[in-house]
């Protein structure tokens, strides 16, 4: 029997400090025919207050977070191990999107708990079939435990 | 038994030359010999002694050994006679002693008890050896060593700072270029369109470049991860990884005899193996392209004779001689074969820092037409038996 994977979070967090790359992945996703949600956070700061809930509002619930590593203020290394160390938090998948290949990162992320490393890549048709690709895994394939998936509860 | 000595010769004679030709031996020696008693006067000074210490041995004969130890190892000269005093030697002792001029030398210094005829101790003899010149090579080396490291810190400091901040605006470059065609399609001419394809791909290709020059900068750098590996499983993994690209080019790999289990850094040896197989299935235009691997005690390279020596052969297109040098030079690329997608020419300078960071050497042998053998040696750990 399939498990039922119907009402899942499909909003994806895209923690991106450059606005041209967040304009190239929002595009890439609508070549790809994708319709999720993005959010966009432009700093670590600003991904925690929307995970957390921003002034007592509604935490948002993303079925997977796109994180950079090199961003001014809180950057992609500190952002993964606050989120992999709150309870609350930890069991969202975390992506790393950059453009780092440095074996370093991939070992330190990892180590910190993030669920997959995906260097950017070169091309803007290599991003639109990576992000295919990441939607059919987390969205479609891997199941996700569903305490803490505010989404899954009311279904 | 003629041993004994004819009474006429006076014993003063026998005695006398053996002794001045001990002092003169003394007297020529470079390095400074001292005798003192057990108060620590001195006895006895040579020729090098006073060069080193700057004291005549008129001045020093009679006076305290303190004289040329610095004030703040006075403390030394006590346990060196308690030393002696148990009839110990001290063997190369390194210590710093005062010139007469105040200048500090450096010294290796042996000391051994001197006894009387009833080998009671009453004295020591000093061998001391000026290494103040050794000393200060060795603080040079070191001094080079951590500028050496520092340098290091800067270019792995420096790869980091490539990878992110210049490739940061090359990708927006890329986008950009992909936004106009994607939103200006209706508008702009046939030829503004393939001008920003053609700037999207210069920018993508660049891209491509500074990815493979890091990673090569890491590859001279990052520490080798050392573990026991057989080659037959990393050759067999590869032909699996491989299987599509080699069945395309209706390429096989033969490995004629099992190749030895070596200590050795398995990701990268993998790697190099792996762009091995890729150039030898790639330039190539046979019907049936064979990889020979293997693994030989004994090959003959232009410059000598090598041990332990392993090989990857093919029956491809070859390599003219006159590029044999230029093809380990980075972004150095032959002429694509058709229909092969072109690469950014590194394979075979990972393939040659891989193996040099492993202590051996490579080399090529091609006749054009006839195939190319690359063959390298990974002496840095044994190879035992063949597995």
């Amino acid at each position: 029997m399939q498990p039922d994977l119907s009402p899942r979070p499909q909003t994806i967090l895209l923690v991106e400090d450059n606005p041209d790359d967040h304009e190239a992945t929002v595009r890439a996703l609508r070549r790809a025919n994708m319709s999720n949600p993005v959010v966009w956070s432009q700093s670590g700061e600003e991904a925690l207050e929307q995970l957390r809930g921003k002034d007592g509002g509604e935490p948002l619930k993303p079925g997977m977070v796109l994180l950079d590593l090199n961003m001014s203020g809180l950057d992609g290394r500190q952002t993964l191990q606050i989120i992999k160390d709150d309870p609350a938090l930890k069991w969202i998948p975390v992506i790393i999107l950059t453009t780092s290949g440095d074996e370093r990162d991939v070992d330190s992320t990892y180590q910190a708990g993030a669920n997959s490393y995906i260097q950017k890549p070169v091309s803007f048709d290599g991003l639109i079939d990576a992000l295919k690709r990441l939607k059919g895994y987390w969205f479609e394939l891997a199941l996700l435990p569903r305490n803490g998936d505010g989404d899954a509860k009311t279904s | 038994m003629d041993t004994i000595a004819p009474v006429t010769e006076p014993p003063i004679t026998r005695l006398s030359q053996p002794t001045a030709y001990l002092a003169a031996i003394v007297d020529s020696s470079d390095d400074a010999i001292i005798s003192k008693n057990l108060n620590g006067i001195i006895t006895s000074w040579n020729r090098a002694a006073q060069r080193i210490f700057g004291y005549t041995a008129d001045e020093a004969v009679g006076q305290s050994i303190l004289m040329i130890i610095p004030p703040e190892r006075q403390a030394e000269e006590a346990d060196i006679i308690a030393r002696l005093k148990a009839g110990q030697r001290v063997d190369h002792f390194e210590t710093v002693r005062v010139a007469k001029d105040g200048r500090r030398v450096n010294l290796s210094v042996t000391i051994s008890p001197i006894r009387d005829d009833r080998g009671v101790i009453i004295g020591a003899s000093k061998v001391a050896r000026d290494i103040t010149a050794q000393k200060e090579a060795e603080e040079r080396l070191l001094a080079y060593t951590r500028e050496l490291e520092r340098s290091n810190q800067e270019l792995d400091d420096f790869a980091y700072i490539a990878s992110h901040d210049l490739k940061e605006p090359l990708r927006g470059l890329h986008n950009h270029a992909t936004f106009l065609i994607e939103d200006y399609q209706g508008v702009m001419d046939e030829d503004g369109v393939r001008r920003l394809k053609r700037l999207s791909e210069l920018t993508q290709r660049m891209e491509v470049l500074i990815n493979d020059l890091l990673y090569f900068s890491r590859l001279g750098r990052a520490d080798l991860a050392f573990q026991e590996t057989d080659l037959n499983t990393v050759v067999a993994d590869i032909g699996h990884l491989m299987e599509g690209y080699l069945r395309e080019r209706n390429a096989r790999i033969e490995v004629p005899k099992p190749l030895p289990v070596i200590t050795c850094d398995r990701t990268r040896i993998t790697e190099a193996f792996r762009n091995l197989i890729t150039n030898a299935a790639k330039y190539n235009d046979k019907a049936e392209r064979v990889i020979e691997i293997g693994f030989l005690e004994h090959a003959q390279r232009p410059e000598g004779p090598e041990q332990n020596v392993f090989y990857v052969r093919d029956n491809g297109v070859g390599i003219d001689p006159k590029f044999h040098k230029d093809i380990f030079r980075i972004f150095r690329r032959l002429k694509q074969p058709a229909g092969e997608e072109a690469g950014t020419g590194v394979g075979l300078t990972f393939v040659k820092k891989i193996v040099e960071r492993h202590g051996g050497r490579i080399w090529v042998d091609s006749v054009p037409g006839d195939g190319t053998t690359f063959y390298f040696t990974l002496p840095e750990r044994s190879i035992p038996d063949a597995a």
